[in-house]
């Protein structure tokens, strides 16, 4: 190999034989100039290497799309094909979708158990699509309070064990309420704050109620004037 | 905390403790998020989108999971889906109308061989965020061949499979990127290092004139 071919293979060695790899090496030991050539290229090399580092991914990302996987598997995503994972859940859903259709004609939400019916739908069907994506508690208060109502008041995270990821408004009917997308322990988790004056829910007494729904868990309780529902 | 139970109903949901189909894909996707989001940071150049983009690139994952032949693929596979939504909803994929691709590296070598003051060569390096800012403006065939490259160092092969194309057409298309990259990069090491010897002017001369 000359210099004009050893510098051939240098800038195009990609596309070489590999086996020329070798005979280039031989040339570069016994010629002083193109071995500076090389070392340049070898070092362009480590400088462009240098200046594209892997991102460090952001704190927060990982659980984030961990629920969103989780959250499209509950919809029905399946690798084994089974069908009763498809179409009970799609029936179910459906189902709560008519019934909640047939409830909004009413306007405003009145017993706990539609309440509960309602929450579980929007657990089920509602998108990612957050009007806030933070994880700030006070982020997130001071958007409900503006965008929401001015007396709405976030739960005790730490005491429910969730941790908050979003929100925006909802509505069922007449009925506003605010839905934050929290997760916990691994899982998706809903939770609902009614506004007062939009609904008509009198509970009977301050205790949690709790209804258990196609394997998801709704509790529904009262703070102040404030309907809080939970979906996990 | 006391809890009145309202209703009770009995329908089949999956069963606690097994082994979902989302727990199988993410058990075989998880490792490939930083990678992914660095390549959607670089392709979106904000933090949010590229997050947004990682999400739905997983989702979409999942939810096309059964055109995944070769679980070993995982990476190309989930990379082709996130390039894929990214340029579909962009449009934004070989907008590069100035780029000049002229392929003089060799003579770029040349010249900086050649020069009397190689060391300096050496020394004058240009900055990463200048040598991203080459890339940028980049055509996409070429800059996401290089970021699989260096970023990642995927073999040929393996860079083939994200982008589907042969493997061929990846070995000229990288070989053709470095030689501009590298092109530019000399260039621009020249550049600084003439305009760091030019003399000053009017040139200084504080020795007495020899009157004949």
């Amino acid at each position: 190999m000359n210099c004009r071919e050893f510098k051939s293979w240098l800038i195009d060695r990609d596309i070489y034989d590999k086996r020329l790899a070798a005979d280039a090496m031989q040339h570069l030991d016994a010629c002083e100039s193109c071995r500076d050539i090389f070392d340049i290229d070898r070092a362009l090399d480590h400088q462009i290497r240098e200046s594209v580092p892997r991102a460090e991914l952001p704190s927060g990302l990982h659980r984030r799309v961990r629920q969103a996987v989780r959250a499209r598997d509950g919809s029905g995503a399946s690798m084994a094909g089974r069908v009763w994972r498809h179409v009970v859940p799609a029936l179910s859903v459906a189902a709560l979708l008519l019934f909640g259709w047939l409830h909004l004609l009413s306007g405003q939400v009145r017993t706990v158990d539609r309440l509960g019916d309602l929450v579980l739908s929007e657990h089920l069907n509602a998108g990612l699509s957050m009007t806030v994506q933070t994880e700030n508690e006070s982020e997130l208060g001071g958007w409900l309070s503006v965008n929401v109502g001015k007396e709405m008041t976030l739960p005790d995270f730490k005491r429910l064990g969730l941790a908050p990821l979003g929100g925006r408004e909802c509505r069922f009917g007449r009925t506003r309420a605010a839905y934050l997308l929290c997760e916990k322990n691994g899982q998706k988790a809903s939770l609902f704050l009614l506004v007062p004056d939009t609904h008509g829910i009198s509970l009977a007494s301050d205790a949690p109620h709790r209804l258990i729904e196609n394997g998801h868990q709704v509790t529904i309780w009262r703070e102040d004037q404030i309907v809080y529902a939970l979906v996990i | 905390m006391k809890l009145r139970l309202l209703s009770r109903r009995r329908l089949p949901g999956p069963a606690a403790g097994m082994d979902s189909s989302a727990d199988r894909f993410w058990k075989l996707a998880e490792e490939h998020m930083a990678f992914l989001y660095s390549m959607a940071l670089r392709y979106t150049g904000n933090r949010f989108e590229a997050e947004d983009l990682v999400q739905d690139c997983y989702v979409q994952g999942l939810k096309n999971i059964d055109q995944l032949r070769d679980p070993g693929k995982m990476k190309s596979w989930l990379f082709a889906i996130l390039r894929n939504r990214f340029f579909r909803s962009t449009r934004r994929k070989d907008s590069f109308a100035e780029f000049e691709e002229g392929l003089d590296y060799a003579r770029a070598l040349d010249e900086a061989v050649y020069h009397p003051d190689l060391e300096r060569v050496y020394e004058q390096k240009v900055e990463s965020e200048i040598i991203r800012r080459l890339m940028d403006r980049m055509p996409e065939r070429y800059r996401t061949i290089l970021l699989l490259h260096y970023m990642e160092e995927m073999t040929y092969r393996e860079i083939a499979d994200s982008l589907e194309l042969p493997m061929g057409t990846v070995m000229s298309r990288l070989a053709r990127a470095k030689k501009i990259l590298k092109r530019d990069i000399l260039r621009l090491q020249l550049k600084e290092r003439k305009t760091a010897t030019v003399m000053p002017f009017p040139k200084q001369d504080n020795s007495p004139r020899k009157l004949k």
